[in-house]
């Protein structure tokens, strides 16, 4: 499903000594199928901007189009149909965990959006399995799980869901490295085989650059730029001004650049490019 | 966003009244309250209600954003008004709507007594507004002090009342992330029978207590890694301090409600 945003204003409380302009002017369009990350550092209006995906908040001017749905201005009912196309997982879990059993925390959504629950309950194990927990975990209570497996419960409850749009709220937050890269792994592959359009809000510009294809940069509710991440690379000394790291990758190319006096044009940006880009090159030095 | 409750939030501004010492503030507001209890002349609730008009207007924050912020007291200050009116059964009969015959006296009470609440709630909620949570903290430890010869534990009670007045507002954004959370996986509390519509409340209030238990276990935690063993003895850092305006004030205070209550004695 595209996601179109015209012009669009977001503000927190209105017209009263609390409020907020949290997104301004924002044009932008989110392909169909697209990997989209989010990008900008905190405070920036990353989830702000997330909840206009789904209708949570509606923009207070300009407008939304996801598929053939329009903010704001929606009923209620097509409003909940919007809210079962697009899945939306948020960025604290315990938000959300308040069932007795892990296994009724992932048919609570299925149940409201009246899906056929005895059909999805045969699906539970290979969800679990996707989210990296085992089947054991049905049974047990959300309450009694670690802050990793309670976020793995969270995605799991919206993925059962089967959107068409995934949206996720810094999904990797607080996950140790082999945990994290295999949620990535399976984003990339619900996007790729699934053709599942996701969009993605991280601070970790490795994984934006590595997995997205479409990077939204958010400064101060502004949109910095919308581009691919080989062009953010060329760009890369603009990034810190923004609160944002260039990838250690990035960094490591740059350092060789300068002590080494390497010659080096590439726009290699995750660490297997520019290893094979380095291992292409020895070889080719050998060569000479 | 709707707006949520605000009794209890704080608002920094360099008013006159944000200013006063916070016990200033509080002995204001029970003479205010007490002067209310004790008259009984219409003439001087008008007084009372531009005195509290004054007070907002002094404090610099809007008006509007008072008016929506106390939108459910809205309801129990009219609740009540209309109560009195359809049932006080004293003075002289007004005329009759569908067999409620109305009295006079339904009309004078109900509208003391809703006034009473309504004045009460908005300068309460003027005194949050205006002071930091810390400094009527503060104050209301400085006016238990005498008690702590009885052995009352004054110094937990203040801070338990700091914490608490602080996570009002937190709470209300807590619960502003969850219902959006439980939205987005479809629960819809807004329609439907009243028993579903109860139903649908748990998957909002069982989040909410879990987390309020976590958060309190741990503040706790982290105020006795800060070497937190107790309040005994421990001297404020921040001094509150009464300053001339506060002296004067606290006279005038006292005494009008002095005043007033010779007058209607
Ligand atoms: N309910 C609210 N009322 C007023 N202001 C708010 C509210 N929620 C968020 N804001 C403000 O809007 C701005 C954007 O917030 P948002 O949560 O979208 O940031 P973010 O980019 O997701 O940050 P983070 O990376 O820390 O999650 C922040 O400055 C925040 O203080
Ligand atoms: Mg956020």
């Amino acid at each position: 499903m595209e996601i179109v945003f015209e012009d669009v204003d977001y503000i927190y409380q209105p017209n009263t000594p609390l409020e907020h302009v949290a997104l301004q002017d924002l044009s932008f369009t989110i392909p169909s199928q697209s990997f989209t990350a989010i990008v900008g550092r905190t405070g920036s209006g990353k989830s702000t901007l997330l909840q206009q995906l789904n209708g949570l908040l509606q923009p207070t001017s300009g407008t939304v189009t996801i598929g053939n749905t329009r903010l704001p201005g929606v009923k209620a009912k097509p409003l909940k149909e919007l809210r079962r196309r697009v899945g939306l997982v948020f960025q604290y879990p315990e938000h959300q965990l308040f069932e007795e059993t892990v296994k009724q925390e992932l048919l609570f959504g299925p149940k409201n959006f009246g899906l056929d629950l005895a059909q999805l309950e045969a699906q539970l194990p290979q969800v679990l399995q996707d989210v990296g927990l085992d089947e054991s975990f049905l049974e047990r209570s959300p309450f009694t799980l670690s802050g990793g497996q309670m976020k793995r419960v969270a995605l799991a409850s919206v993925l059962i869901l089967d959107s068409e749009v995934l949206v996720l709220d810094e999904p990797t937050a607080g996950l140790d490295p082999v945990g994290k890269k295999q949620l990535l792994q399976l984003f990339r592959y619900l996007n790729e085989e699934k053709g599942k359009t996701v969009v993605l809000v991280t601070h970790n510009m490795e994984d934006a650059m590595a997995y997205a294809d479409q990077l939204v940069v958010l400064n101060d509710g502004c949109i910095d730029r919308v581009t691919s991440p080989k062009h953010l690379i060329e760009k890369r000394d603009q990034l810190e001004a923004i609160g944002l790291a260039p990838p250690e990758s990035i960094k490591f190319v740059d350092y060789m650049k300068q002590t080494l006096d390497v010659n080096w044009n590439g726009h290699e940006a995750t660490v297997v490019t520019v290893s094979q880009a380095l291992i292409n090159r020895i070889k080719a030095g050998a060569n000479k | 966003m709707k707006q949520s409750f605000i009794l209890g939030q704080y608002i920094p501004r360099d008013s006159f009244i944000h200013r006063l010492d916070p016990r200033t503030k509080i002995i204001s507001l029970i003479l205010f309250v007490i002067t209310m209890f004790v008259i009984d002349r219409l003439f001087i609730y008008s007084l009372l209600y531009g005195f509290v008009l004054g007070c907002v207007l002094l404090s610099t924050i809007p008006i509007t954003y008072l008016i929506k912020g106390l939108k459910p007291v809205w309801w129990l200050v009219v609740i009540t008004f209309i109560f009195h009116v359809l049932f006080q059964r004293d003075g002289e009969a007004l005329f009759d709507v569908f067999g409620f015959i109305i009295y006079d006296q339904g009309f004078i009470q109900g509208g003391e007594i809703a006034s009473r609440l309504l004045l009460m709630i908005v300068m309460a909620t003027l005194l949050t507004l205006t002071t930091p949570p810390l400094a009527i903290t503060d104050a209301m430890r400085w006016f238990l002090a005498p008690l702590t010869r009885l052995g009352l534990p004054i110094n937990e009670l203040a801070i338990m009342m700091a914490i608490s007045l602080r996570l009002i507002p937190t709470m209300t954004e807590e619960m502003d992330k969850i219902s959006k959370a439980q939205a987005a996986r479809g629960l819809d509390y807004t329609r439907g029978r009243l028993r579903d519509r109860l139903k649908a409340l748990l998957p909002l209030l069982i989040p909410l207590f879990i987390s309020a238990f976590k958060r309190a276990e741990a503040l706790a935690m982290a105020m006795e890694a800060r070497g937190y063993q107790g309040a005994d003895h421990r001297t404020s850092y921040r001094q509150i301090a009464f300053r001339t305006m506060d002296y004067i004030i606290v006279c005038l205070m006292t005494t009008a409600t002095v005043s007033i209550y010779l007058m209607t004695g």
